[in-house]
This record gives C-alpha cells, sequence and structure tokens, in this order.
C-alpha cells in the first residue's frame, strides 16, 4: 500500500503542475470589446456613448426611416395598393404584436434612451467633467430621451386629446434609467409630461452652453422640438412664443430654392443652411433607408408611391412650383405611378442631413398658432410658404378658411416625411371628432388600428403588459 | 424453447432428411453434444459437409445416415456458442464421436466503452447502448444511421442535401437555449461538433454545417451511447444531453487483413409537390383580383404582361432536382504483432444529392497504432486527416434555389437570364459555392503499470478544423456592373485537451471486486474566423495559394474577428464495485470548471450512484435453463449543461466602424450576468434486462426521470429596456420515459437465420417553469414554435381552422372558447400541439439464407406535429408565389363546401395584417410515419481456403424505399435549417421549403484479404 500510496503523491503532483495555473487557464475573456467596467471612464468615452446615441437616431428604424414612413403609411401620403406583409398591415391598420414594423421602430428610439439614461447616472461619476461639461451632455440627453418617448407615443399610444389620453397604459414605458427592471405602459398624459418635463430640462441645460458642435442638439433644437410636442398637444399659445423666439434665431429666410429644401448637404463642414434647425448626418456608408424608399429606381418603380390626393393638392392651383419640383409620374406595365422627387437632388450621394425639424414646419406651425389665436400674422407666415412655390398670396382671412390653407399647404410641404399622420390625429382629437383620412376608402382618424400594436419584443418581457385594440379601421 | 420454434425446427428436420431417403446407404456418424458443464445439448445442427445433417435429440444424441464414404468437415452448432468443425473421414462402418460446444461470449459478457475505462455490459449499472453498423448506406454522416438502433435516441436528419447531419436527441430535451445535442467523443477526445461555428452565418442557404460529416463511417469500429446520469456522469457537466462515444478501428494480431468496399448508387428525392401551371396560375390571380372588387386584369408580378405570362411556362423544380450519383470507396488494413498492431484506413466519397449541382465529397485517412513498448507500458496514438468538399447551391429559402423553385419562381417568367440570380440555372453557372473543410482529430496515450493492478494512463488530444466557406461570382452574375467576386469565410477551431487517469483495483479475495478511477482533463478550444472578398478576381479563393498577395485584384477586403474560446477543467472519479458477481454499486462524481460562468459559479459538482443486481446468478435460479440473465438496475445522479455562446457572463461594448461628427463610437451591445451558472439535470434511471436461452431472447425495460434546473435561457427583456435578450438561469423542465427494445433469433439453422430487433422509445417532455415569461418570449426563430409552462418544447400555439364560410368563402377561425370569427388574432391561439413526438424506434429484421443476407430496417415516429411553414403561402393569399394543384378545393361561388377559402390578394380578405400571418391548424400534420430506412440484400461468396481472396460480397441497398404517413407534404422526417441551438431545440419537424429527403439505391461490393 505504500508504494500506491507514492503513486498517488505523484500523480497529485503531476495534477498540481499541470494545472497549477488553472485561473488564467479559466478566466477567458472575450476580445475585441470594452468591458462594461472600462467603458466609461472619462469624458471622451460618454462622448463616444452620446455619438452612438446619433448612430442610432439616423437609424433606418428610426429618424433615418421607419419614424417617417411607417406614420405615413398609415395616413394618407402614400399609395399603398399593392403594399404587403408589414407595410400592408401599417397601410390596412392592421398592425399585431408580431409585424416586424413594429419592432423596430419600437427599438431604436429606447436603444437611443438607454445610452443617453446610462450617461445620465454616470455625469457624477465619471472624473475630470466641468460643470459645463455636465449641463451639455444633460442637455443632449434629455433632448433625445424625450424625442424617443414623444415620436412613439405618437405612434403606439392613444392619441394626445383623444380623451383615452389618461387612460391606463394608453401610452408608451416611460424609461428614465438604464435598466432590466419591468414596467408597463404609462398613460400619454404622462409621457407628454415626461416629455415637456426633459424638453425644459434640455433646454435649461443648452441655454448658454453655445459652444456647442454644429452636428449636436442646441438649445434651439431643443426649443423647436417642444414647440413641436406643444403644437400636437394643440397649446397654441404656449407655442407660439417659442416659434418666435426659434424662428428670429433661424433668421426667417426660408431656402428658396426648393431642391435645397429637404434634401440638402453641403459636406461634412457646412452647416444645416437656411431650413434646418436640426438635422442628423446620414450614414453615407449604409443604406440610408429613406433613400431607397422614396426615391425613384431606374426603372421607374418606387417602394413608396405618393397617393393621388397629394397629386391633385398639388396640382389645385395653376402654376405650383413643387407639382414639378417635388413630383412626378411614372408609367410602369401601364400603371401610372406617382413619385416624389424630394431626395432626388441628392444625385448619386448617399451623404444628407436628415432634417428633424426645419423651417417650413416651423412658419406652418406659427401661421396656424396665430390663426388658432386671431389671425394675424398668420398669413405672412403662410404667403411666404405659398409664395416660394410660384402661388399668390392668399387673403381670406375667415379663421377656418386660413386653417384649411395652412394645413393644405403642410399636407403639401411635408408629404412624405412622416407628418401627416400625426396632423390628422391632432385636428381630429382637438377640432373635428368625425375626421376621416383617405376619399376612395374612409379611415377615421381615431379607428383602433390607426395606432400601431404594442410589439412582441415588449410584450414578450412583460405579461402585464396592455395591448393596444387591433383593426376596426376598415 | 418454445413450441413454435420447436415446431418450426421439426418441419425443417424432416425437410433436411427427404434427400437422404433416397440416397445409398454407405456410412453413418453417430455422436452426442454437450457443453462445457457436460450438460447434453438439444437441437444442436450437426452437419457432415453441406448436404448430410441432424439435429441432436432431448439427451444431445444424433445419428446421420447414409452418408457416402469420403472426407467431409463436421459442423455442429448451437445458438450461443462457438461452431464445432473438425475434418472427418466417413468410411463403410459407423462412427462416433462426442462433441463438446462451448460457450459463446454472451452479449452480456461484451465489452463496453464507459468514458475513460471499458466494462462487461452485465456489470452495468448505468443505461449504455451499443450500435456497430452505421455505415449502412453511402453518404450520411455516422450519426444519421444511428436511426431506428438504439432505444431512446431519435435522430431527424436534416434534409435531402448533400454533407447534411442529423438532429440527435437522447431521451428527450432537456434545454431551451443551450446546446440540446449530445456530446461526442472520438477515442476520448470531446471534438468540436458546433453546427453554428463562432463567427460565421452557420446557416446559409439553407442548410447548417455539418462539423461530423469529416469522419468516415467505415473507420467507426463501435458506437456506445451514454444514456443515463449514472452513465454520462463521468462527464460531468457536458453529459445532461447524454453522451455518444465512437471508438475507430485498431490493428489486431496476425497477418495483415485487407478490406475494401465500393460503392455506387443513385438518389433522387422522395417526393415533389405539384404545382400549378402558367395558365391555372393566371386564373388564379385573376380570380382572386375579382374576388377583391377588383375589373380588368390583374397586375403580374415583376412587371409581366399577361402576353408574355400566357405563354410561358417553366419548370423551375426541374432546373433544380435530377438524379443524383453516388460513389464511395473504402479501405482498411488491419495487422499486428505482439509488439505493434495498427489499423489504416481510407477512403473516398461523392455524395450527389438529387439537387443539381450539390455534392458532398470526403477523401479521408486514419492511422491507428498500438505500441506494447515493455510489459509495463503502452502507447497508442490515434490520427487521421480528411477533406470535406461539399458543392453548395441554394437549398430553402434562399434565392435561386430548390425553396425559390417551390415558391416566388413562378413558371410565368422566362427560365432564360431574365432573372439573373434568382434563375437557379443562371446562379449555379455563374455562382460557385463550396465550402471546404479540413479536419484532423488526433490523439496520444501513454499508459504504464508500474506496478500490478495499477494503470495510469496520460493522453493528449488535438483536434483542428478549418472550415472554409467560398463563393465566387462571375462578371456575368453581377449583371450591373460586371464584377466578379471571390469570397471566403474562414473558421478555425483548435481544440486541445489533455487527461491523466489512475485506475487502481483492489484485490479483496474472491467476492469482492473494487477498481477506483481518478482523472483530470483539461480543454481549451480557441476559434478563429476571418472573412475575405476580393473583387475583379479571376477564380475562387481555393484556387488561389496566396489570395491576398496577388496584384490581379484591385479591390479587398479583410475582416478577421475577436478569437473566441472556452475552456473546461474538470477532476472526477470513479468507484465500482461488485460482490459475488451479482451485486454491483457504481459511483461517479466530477467537478467541472467552465470559463463561461464567473468565479461565484465557476465550478459545478455532478454526483452520479448506480446499483445493479443480476438476480439470474443467485442459487434459484442459476441452473435454469431458461433464464439466462435476470438484472435489474437503479441509478441517481446530476450532470449538467454549459453549451451557450461564450462571454455571456460579461457586460460590454463595442467600437463601432462608423463615427459620429468625425468622433467614435462605442456602444453596448451585451448586458452582464455575473451569475450565470449551470444548468443541472437530476436523472433517475430504473430498468431490467432479461436473456433466455442462453440470449436467444433478450428483452430490457428501462424508465426514467430527467428534472432539470437553472435552465440557461436567452431571456427576453422588454424592447424598451434598449436590449433584446441576455442570458439567464430560469425555469426547469421534465422529461419522463420508457424505453423497451427486444433482441431475437427466432431460427437459427445452418442456412437459415433470423434476427429481429424491435425498440420503441416514449418520452414525455414538459416545461414546468420559465419565469413567467409570455408564450411568445421563447420562440423558435424563423420557424414560429413556442414555450409555455405545463408544455412540451416546441408547442404549436396557433389559432384553431374552423372551416370555410359557405356563404361567402372567408375563413372562419376559432378565439379561444370555440367561437368562430372571420377575425385572425393572436389572441386566439391556443396550445394545438407539438414538434416532440410521443414514441420513437426502429425495427430491424435480418435474415441469413444460405449465402445471401437481408436487412430491412425500419423507423418509426409516432405522434407530433408538423407545420409547415410554407404551406400559408403556397396556398394562401394570392401573392408571387406558386401555388400547389391542391387549391382547386377552393371556394368560388355561395354555397361552395370547399378545403380552402376564396382566393383574394388582400390579407385583409381573410382577417389577416399580412399574408405571413395566415397561420392556424389549417397547415398543422400529424406527424407520425413508418419509414423502410434501408433494405440491404447481400450475397456473400463461399472463398476456398487457398483462395487470396477471404471474402467476397456483393450487395444492393435502397434507402427510404417508402415511408407510410399522412402528411401531405414532402417528407414527415425533417429538421430545418436552423438559427441557433435554440431554434434547433424547439424547431425540428418545422419545414419551410426544406428539401426532402433522398431516396437511393446503391450497389456495392466488399473483398476481404
Amino acid at each position: 500500500m505504500k508504494k500506491i500510496s507514492n503513486y498517488i503523491i505523484l500523480i497529485s503532483v503531476l495534477i498540481g503542475v499541470a494545472f497549477s495555473s488553472c485561473k488564467n487557464f479559466l478566466e477567458l475573456k472575450p476580445e475585441g470589446v470594452i468591458l462594461e467596467e472600462d467603458a466609461l471612464k472619462n469624458k471622451d468615452s460618454l462622448l463616444k456613448l452620446l455619438n452612438s446615441s446619433y448612430d442610432a437616431a439616423r437609424s433606418g428604424n428610426y429618424f433615418g426611416g421607419r419614424v417617417w414612413y411607417l406614420p405615413d403609411m398609415m395616413a394618407d401620403d402614400l399609395d399603398g395598393t399593392l403594399f404587403t406583409t408589414d407595410w400592408g398591415s401599417f397601410y390596412n391598420h392592421r398592425t399585431s404584436i408580431f409585424i416586424p414594423a413594429c419592432g423596430e421602430v419600437w427599438q431604436d428610439p429606447y436603444i437611443v434612451t438607454y445610452r443617453v439614461n446610462t450617461i445620465l447616472a454616470k455625469l457624477e461619476e465619471v472624473e475630470g467633467l466641468t460643470e459645463q461639461d455636465k449641463k451639455w451632455f444633460e442637455g443632449q440627453c434629455k433632448f433625445w430621451r424625450a424625442v424617443g418617448h414623444f415620436e412613439l407615443v405618437r405612434i403606439f399610444g392613444q392619441p394626445y386629446g383623444s380623451g383615452r389620453e389618461n387612460e391606463a397604459q394608453s401610452g408608451i414605458p416611460i424609461r428614465l434609467i438604464a435598466s432590466q427592471d419591468k414596467t408597463v405602459r404609462n398613460t400619454t398624459q404622462e409621457v407628454y409630461t415626461q416629455v415637456l418635463k426633459d424638453l425644459d430640462e434640455s433646454i435649461a441645460a443648452l441655454t448658454g452652453n453655445f459652444n456647442v458642435p454644429k452636428w449636436y442638439v442646441n438649445v434651439w433644437a431643443a426649443k423647436a422640438y417642444k414647440a413641436r410636442v406643444l403644437f400636437q398637444m394643440n397649446r397654441t399659445t404656449d407655442c407660439l412664443p417659442i416659434l418666435n423666439e426659434v424662428i428670429q434665431y433661424q433668421g426667417d429666410n426660408l431656402e428658396m430654392d426648393l431642391e435645397k429644401r429637404i434634401s440638402t448637404w453641403g459636406g461634412a463642414n457646412e452647416p444645416f443652411g437656411k431650413e434646418v434647425i436640426f438635422g442628423l448626418h446620414s450614414r453615407s456608408d449604409i443604406n440610408t433607408d429613406l433613400l431607397d424608399r422614396y426615391k425613384k429606381r431606374s426603372n421607374g418603380t418606387v417602394d413608396l408611391p405618393i397617393s393621388n390626393e397629394i397629386l391633385s393638392l398639388v396640382n389645385s392651383e395653376p402654376n405650383d412650383l413643387r407639382a414639378t419640383a417635388w413630383i412626378e409620374t411614372s408609367t410602369v406595365d401601364g400603371r401610372t405611378i406617382v413619385v416624389s422627387k424630394k431626395f432626388n437632388y441628392l444625385n448619386n450621394s448617399r451623404k444628407f442631413i436628415i432634417p428633424i425639424i426645419h423651417l417650413t414646419d416651423l412658419k406652418l406651425m406659427r401661421a396656424e398658432c396665430l390663426a388658432s389665436s386671431n389671425g394675424l400674422g398668420a398669413l405672412a407666415d403662410l404667403n411666404a410658404i405659398r409664395n416660394r412655390a410660384g402661388l399668390l398670396d392668399f387673403t381670406s382671412t375667415d379663421v377656418n378658411a386660413l386653417k384649411n390653407e395652412i394645413r393644405k399647404q403642410r399636407r403639401i410641404e411635408m408629404f412624405g416625411e412622416g407628418s401627416r399622420l400625426h396632423e390628422v390625429k391632432k385636428v381630429g382629437a382637438f377640432e373635428q371628432s368625425g375626421l376621416t383620412i383617405r376619399l376612395l376608402d374612409p379611415v377615421l382618424w381615431n379607428c383602433p388600428g390607426m395606432i400601431a400594436q404594442i410589439p412582441n419584443a415588449e410584450i414578450a418581457g412583460n405579461l402585464n403588459i396592455l395591448r393596444n385594440e387591433e383593426g376596426g379601421c376598415n | 424453447m418454445n413450441l413454435k420454434l420447436r415446431l418450426n425446427y421439426g418441419l425443417l428436420v424432416c425437410f433436411l432428411m427427404i434427400p437422404f431417403a433416397f440416397l445409398s446407404a454407405q456410412g453413418v456418424l453417430k455422436g452426442g453434444v454437450k457443453d462445457d458443464k457436460g450438460q447434453p445439448l438439444s437441437g444442436a445442427t450437426v452437419m457432415v459437409g453441406t448436404d448430410y445433417g441432424a439435429y441432436s435429440d432431448e439427451d444431445g444424441n444424433f445419428r446421420v445416415e447414409n452418408i457416402p464414404t469420403g472426407d467431409y468437415t463436421l459442423t455442429v452448432s448451437y445458438f450461443g456458442y462457438t461452431d464445432y468443425t473438425a475434418p472427418i473421414a466417413i468410411g463403410a462402418t459407423e462412427i462416433a464421436v462426442e462433441v463438446t460446444l462451448n460457450e459463446a461470449a454472451s452479449t452480456a459478457n461484451e465489452v463496453v466503452i464507459v468514458g475513460y475505462g471499458t466494462m462487461r455490459k452485465r456489470d452495468l449499472t448505468s443505461s449504455i447502448a451499443k450500435v456497430k453498423e452505421v455505415n449502412d448506406n453511402v453518404g450520411n454522416s455516422f450519426e444519421v444511421n444511428l436511426q431506428g438502433k438504439a432505444p431512446g435516441v431519435q435522430v431527424i436528419q436534416s434534409s435531402g442535401a448533400a454533407g447534411t447531419g442529423a438532429v440527435v436527441r437522447i431521451r428527450g430535451l432537456n434545454s431551451i437555449s443551450a446546446s440540446g445535442d449530445p456530446l461526442y467523443v472520438v477515442d476520448g477526445i470531446p471534438i468540436t461538433q458546433d453546427i453554428f461555428p463562432s463567427g460565421a452565418s452557420a446557416n446559409r442557404g439553407g442548410q447548417n454545417n455539418n462539423p461530423l460529416n469529416s469522419i468516415n463511417p467505415n473507420d467507426i469500429e463501435s458506437i456506445e451511447i451514454l444514456k443515463d446520469a449514472a452513465a454520462a456522469g463521468i462527464y460531468g457537466s457536458r453529459g445532461a444531453n447524454g453522451v455518444i462515444l465512437i471508438t475507430t478501428k485498431k490493428g489486431q494480431t496476425g497477418k495483415p487483413e485487407f478490406d475494401f468496399t465500393a460503392r455506387v448508387g443513385a438518389s433522387t428525392p422522395t417526393k415533389l409537390h405539384k404545382f400549378t401551371n402558367n395558365q391555372e396560375w393566371l386564373q388564379l390571380r385573376q380570380e382572386a383580383w375579382e374576388n377583391d372588387g377588383n375589373v380588368g386584369r390583374a397586375p403580374l408580378p415583376r412587371n409581366m404582361t399577361w402576353e408574355n405570362a400566357l405563354k410561358t411556362n417553366t419548370d423551375w423544380v426541374g432546373m433544380t432536382v435530377g438524379t443524383g450519383v453516388k460513389q464511395e470507396y473504402t479501405m482498411g488494413m488491419k495487422q499486428g504483432t505482439k509488439k505493434f498492431s495498427s489499423y489504416l484506413g481510407a477512403g473516398y466519397l461523392n455524395d450527389e444529392s438529387y439537387l443539381r449541382g450539390n455534392n458532398f465529397q470526403r477523401y479521408s485517412g486514419r492511422y491507428n497504432l498500438d505500441w506494447n513498448v515493455a510489459k509495463w507500458i503502452k502507447v497508442s496514438a490515434n490520427t487521421s486527416l480528411s477533406q470535406g468538399l461539399n458543392n453548395r447551391v441554394s437549398q430553402a429559402w434562399d434565392a435561386g434555389g430548390f425553396g425559390a423553385a417551390n415558391s416566388t419562381l413562378l413558371n410565368i417568367y422566362p427560365g432564360d437570364d431574365y432573372l439573373g440570380g434568382d434563375d437557379p440555372t443562371f446562379r449555379r453557372n455563374h455562382r460557385k459555392w463550396r465550402t471546404v473543410e479540413w479536419r484532423s482529430i488526433n490523439n496520444g496515450t501513454i499508459s504504464l503499470t508500474p506496478i500490478k493492478n495499477l494503470e495510469i494512463r496520460g493522453t493528449g488530444n488535438y483536434d483542428f478544423m478549418n472550415w472554409d466557406d467560398n463563393i465566387y461570382e462571375d462578371t456575368v452574375y453581377d449583371q450591373t456592373n460586371h464584377i466578379a467576386r471571390a469570397s471566403r469565410s474562414r473558421v478555425i477551431t483548435r481544440n486541445r485537451s489533455a487527461n491523466l487517469t489512475a485506475q487502481y483495483n483492489f484485490e479483496l479475495g474472491q467476492n469482492h471486486t473494487l477498481y477506483i478511477l481518478a482523472g483530470t482533463e483539461a480543454q481549451k478550444s480557441v476559434t478563429e474566423y476571418t472573412s475575405l472578398s476580393l473583387d475583379n478576381a479571376d477564380r475562387p479563393i481555393y484556387l488561389r495559394p496566396n489570395p491576398i498577395g496577388d496584384l490581379t485584384i484591385d479591390t479587398t477586403s479583410v475582416y478577421k474577428a475577436p478569437v473566441q474560446a472556452w475552456s473546461f477543467l474538470s477532476y472526477f472519479s470513479r468507484l465500482n464495485y461488485a460482490f459475488k458477481d451479482k451485486y454491483f454499486v457504481q459511483g461517479t462524481i466530477r467537478r467541472d470548471a467552465s470559463s463561461r460562468f464567473g468565479s461565484n459559479y465557476r465550478w459545478g459538482t455532478f454526483p452520479t450512484v448506480g446499483v445493479a443486481w443480476i438476480i439470474s446468478e443467485e442459487g434459484f435460479l442459476k441452473e435454469s435453463k431458461t433464464l439466462n440473465m435476470l438484472k435489474v438496475k437503479a441509478s441517481w445522479g446530476y450532470t449538467g449543461n454549459a453549451n451557450i455562446p461564450n462571454y455571456q457572463r460579461f457586460g460590454y461594448f463595442q467600437n463601432s466602424n462608423f463615427t459620429y461628427n468625425d468622433s467614435a463610437i462605442i456602444f453596448p451591445t451585451q448586458l452582464a450576468n455575473p451569475d450565470l451558472r449551470w444548468e443541472k439535470t437530476r436523472t433517475i434511471d430504473g430498468g431490467i434486462e432479461v436473456g433466455l436461452w442462453n440470449d436467444r431472447l433478450q428483452f430490457g425495460v428501462e424508465f426514467y426521470d430527467k428534472h432539470t434546473t437553472d435552465l440557461l435561457i436567452n431571456g427576453v427583456v422588454q424592447s424598451s429596456t434598449g436590449f433584446g435578450t441576455y442570458y439567464q438561469n430560469v425555469g426547469s423542465i421534465m422529461n419522463r420515459g420508457v424505453e423497451f427494445s427486444l433482441t431475437a433469433t427466432p431460427i437459427d439453422l445452418k442456412n437459415f437465420r433470423w434476427t429481429t430487433n424491435l425498440n420503441i422509445a416514449r418520452n414525455v417532455n414538459k416545461v414546468l417553469d420559465i419565469g413567467g415569461a409570455s408564450p411568445d418570449a421563447l420562440s423558435g426563430g424563423t420557424n414560429d414554435t413556442r414555450i409555455l409552462v405545463g408544455y412540451p418544447i416546441g408547442t404549436h400555439f396557433r389559432v384553431k381552422w374552423g372551416g370555410v364560410d359557405p356563404l361567402d368563402g372567408k375563413p372562419i377561425y376559432l378565439d379561444t372558447l370555440g367561437n368562430p370569427t372571420k377575425q385572425w388574432s393572436e389572441a386566439h391561439r391556443v396550445v394545438v400541439g407539438k414538434v416532440l413526438p410521443d414514441a420513437v424506434g426502429g425495427f430491424s429484421n435480418t435474415f441469413a439464407i444460405g449465402n445471401f443476407d437481408i436487412n430491412a430496417l425500419i423507423t418509426y415516429s409516432i405522434g407530433g406535429d408538423i407545420y409547415d411553414n410554407s404551406v400559408k403561402r403556397q396556398m394562401g393569399v394570392v401573392t408571387d408565389w406558386n401555388m400547389r394543384t391542391e387549391i382547386f378545393d377552393r371556394w368560388r361561388k355561395p354555397g361552395d363546401m370547399a378545403t380552402y377559402p376564396r382566393l383574394t390578394m388582400d390579407p385583409g380578405m381573410y382577417g389577416l395584417s399580412s399574408e405571413w400571418q395566415y397561420n392556424s391548424t389549417l397547415w398543422l400534420y400529424d406527424a407520425s410515419y413508418v419509414r423502410m430506412k434501408n433494405l440491404t440484400v447481400g450475397y456473400t461468396y463461399k472463398m476456398p481456403t487457398t483462395s487470396k481472396i477471404k471474402s467476397l460480397r456483393l450487395y444492393a441497398i435502397g434507402t427510404n424505399l417508402f415511408t407510410l404517413t399522412n402528411y401531405p407534404g414532402l417528407d414527415p422526417e425533417i429538421a430545418r435549417d436552423f438559427e441557433n441551438p435554440q431554434d434547433r431545440n424547439m424547431s425540428v419537424g418545422i419545414t419551410y421549403l426544406s428539401a426532402p429527403q433522398q431516396r437511393s439505391f446503391s450497389i456495392g461490393i466488399n473483398v476481404g484479404l
């Protein structure tokens, strides 16, 4: 037995030697990544993470695509007769939890929210940040948090002013901290309140913080966005002074060249131009969804044909320059399709500024706000838009006629920019409870399917999430 | 011996004796037959030469008369005993002989491999199945040929494409997101077996890579399948899904023996769909258009004009399917002396599937050496090198292949270059796709016996895999810019392991046997992924020795992914104790550490205990002539699973390739879970083994109960958190089952032997807990199955179909209460089926009739459901898909009673959001089938002893000859392409344009020298 003991000792020693460095042997860390604990140590790394928020905001799931065209599909700017799958479900107001596009458009605004929340949580931890730096990051982060919640609540929540904005789970989940905690949907009212709070705090943080690199949000962008939120809430009186302020800052000079009205790109070192209050520098090296969807292909086809209603509107007055500058028709297999030319002027470049908010929008908002109060001044903004389109001044001061004309101009000016659905819901909620869209097959502004269904990716993680009612529009 | 057999014997004896009555009597042989204990053997076959014979009577005596004088060979045979042969001279006088037959090594005494050692089968306290033949048809990967051969082992071949593998499940399924595949161990090496290699897109063209097809089945001596915890426990954390031990052939002492095999054959699909022709399709589309209230002619896809569509009727399926030719040549040589022995194997396979342009070629070589250096030291080395070449074509959902021909390639499209890469012929001609795999599996072992009863073994293993996926598109393929492109994705895995074991056999007297094994093992696998893309390349990269250095290339893009590595460190021990060779106890324990877990949960302990009692060794049964084996056994133990992607415990950020404002970007990509830990399965197993009439009839029944906890789940978090999923330990699963196997030799005559083998296994799988996740939280990816508490993994959670409304022709769905509704809603879904079958098994019969042998293997699967994910488009909303002719049974006018609803181009007509949503039980089918898997007929020439050729056999093999099933689709045996292990766990039995299995016929010749 002694011999055996010796051998056992020998084997034990061998094993010991062989695996003496077993901790290192088992401590395998991923390569090519930055471990969480090492990622956010200084101002530079916070900026890089902020950049990723901008990067996600310009993606095809967000301002680079779906935040524009999914609402467009639900409204009446597009002709979706031949849409199938995801697009068909949006066009026909029959989205469901499994429609991938619902998940895609939901995902990226929340990705941005997670990232900016991460930054906000780190501001007091990271060393070397000045108070000015902290303010700057706070302004940036709260802007994007507000924008994400606002864009999503308009697509997935009960419309503000519809009378349902205080119903339980009528909005979307508010995410103010970066965590994996389960949470249900807040009410639409709560979301709007939080959005305004974030925008106010963003404005406060960015006020006086003038040294903002040009491709980042500044105080004017935050104010302009706040105006958009208030406008959606039909708070015209609150909206007006902000619009005045921003328009004054911007110079109140519309870009008279229609070709540059939307698809501008002056190079990486150029400012946004006259029109754009704030825009995102597109990713040139990947497909930009907007271009691929609205722009005509060489064979004459287009993914997103414009509706005949837009064609009729733009031709309703003779000599409207936009009829030729922004619209063309194309014949494919004997069928005539209407195509947007808004992006044609980019030629083959895939670099452009994705406009998030622009002067035309602000002026139309201001015109409507003024028309809603006393009408004075509304004509100036309206006619500036009309004149640019080669149309004569509108002269009526009748409030309803004026509003209708402003809204007609908004519809023409901003077709294919993801604006129409929200406009319809605002008007429906605050002025015309029987408002319908689509002349041929009318759809009521607040039928259940006018709100997209909460995606499975959200519901699967929390059984308590309430779903929207589906269909019921046609 | 039962009465029926006796009668059969009697008839045969009469039959055999008939010729003797007509022959002149010249000599007589008489005598007796006894066993080695002196007991007379009744019914032994006594043959003098090949024409004269008799059976021994109840006292073991026999008498053969009327034998012409001369020299003969006397052969005496009895089931379960070694044949007695001896020359005998028959003269005019009566000759008497007494023959003693020795008991053959019974199957109970058979040695089985048990992981780090061997044991007698009779001594096992655990559940191990042994399969010897895995080379029974041409081209199949070895694991495919396990189908139907071992109880409790479910094998589903992927598809009919060349080179595909199988999904193997042992005793159900324990895991959701972690791999459910068993551990494959070749000659002691846990080999690289990942079908989802890191970095590479493992699912291309509707086919997963199969890392097992580089192993030549002809080199395999046997396969042991460790099924329960007591058996697999020695592999601890890696044994929860069972372990498949592959042992390759060894050399043997004696003159060199050569074995050559050549096989050739042809393959066709088991079934194809019937699609409408161009006119029928146009008619259906027009009907749909008009049903939707439109007038005029319906617009056609791809801007086709009606004029052209009416005169075009292309047979796209015919352009993707043909007859494949298979050929395989293998060679084996065994030789050895007392000092050295070796096995040399070589093989070439060219397996063409029926998919045009698709084949799998394998060149393989193996050399196994054993060297007895001295009495106390032995060295062995195994090495293999193989190259697998898989010429691939688009198969399922990929453009321009079989799937496209079954879906979006309409016969109204002209069959020329009109469609570019969507045209299968154009695609094959201008786009070459080939995977090239180099594989080498090697190990070396030194075994020391420094003192009596102690054996120390040290083994070093190296498994190398280099898998390249090459695509070459010529200038014609790129119809826009006419740039030729060559690309290659390369995965290199270096899998190194070493183990050291010591086993001591204690001498504790005659009644006690005790041995203890202790060992340690370390393993590290490192995978590198690179990709390379060249523009203006004149040939594929595999034809270019130095692709980047070639100056003719003007655009090069190289990508190197971060290295993926994992490691294991283990200590293990096994104790075996036997008392009086009839009471057995085994205990194992393994402690494993995995790099995939943090230091807080890194080590896991996996103990097992097993006991067995051979009742037939007890005095009251020992003398039984009928019952030669009665054994009961039971075991308990824990095994584990850590087979998830690497580095899941870390949270991390990544650098982006993009910038914003010319400034760099980092973004979080993975959430941390530092508490990630082992998935553990507790198994209780009990069984009984019975052997009758010296194992002429054997059967066994086993029961098991498995309970898996701390499931590794890629759990869903609300998308509003900014993330989708991360790995967590949540929930539990139960598997409970019973297995039955029977082996019998009902007839065992000199010229007619019939052996039959039947096995059937039933498994009940139930998810007990998934942490409150919703039914849609864990899905089979594109395959659309679900996990719900109380139901099996891969549950069909679908809307019930209520028929077609005769009044308006619209579909009727049933809501959860069974009320009819015209609106499809995911809220109407209920549990309607499962992918896992109730029972699987095999039934094989082997007949040896003179020189002929016939082997028929029938496999079957009972219960379970198939969901056909493509038929909803082939017979759903009229879009740009081909329609199957079954759609003719559709509603056309009020009052029609039809199987399928009115045609429409508007999903809203069917109450759907989109045509993809048309999921209901209308497309759910019973997956049960019985299949003639293999039928082999062979003829063996009896070679004279003087011949240089020792054996010569000719044979013919038919595979998948027929299938009995109610499934109206292509093939009820389907395991389509998968995206990840979770998909693979949940979605066997889902089909989406998948190519059906091959039906093949081959002939072969086997020569032994």
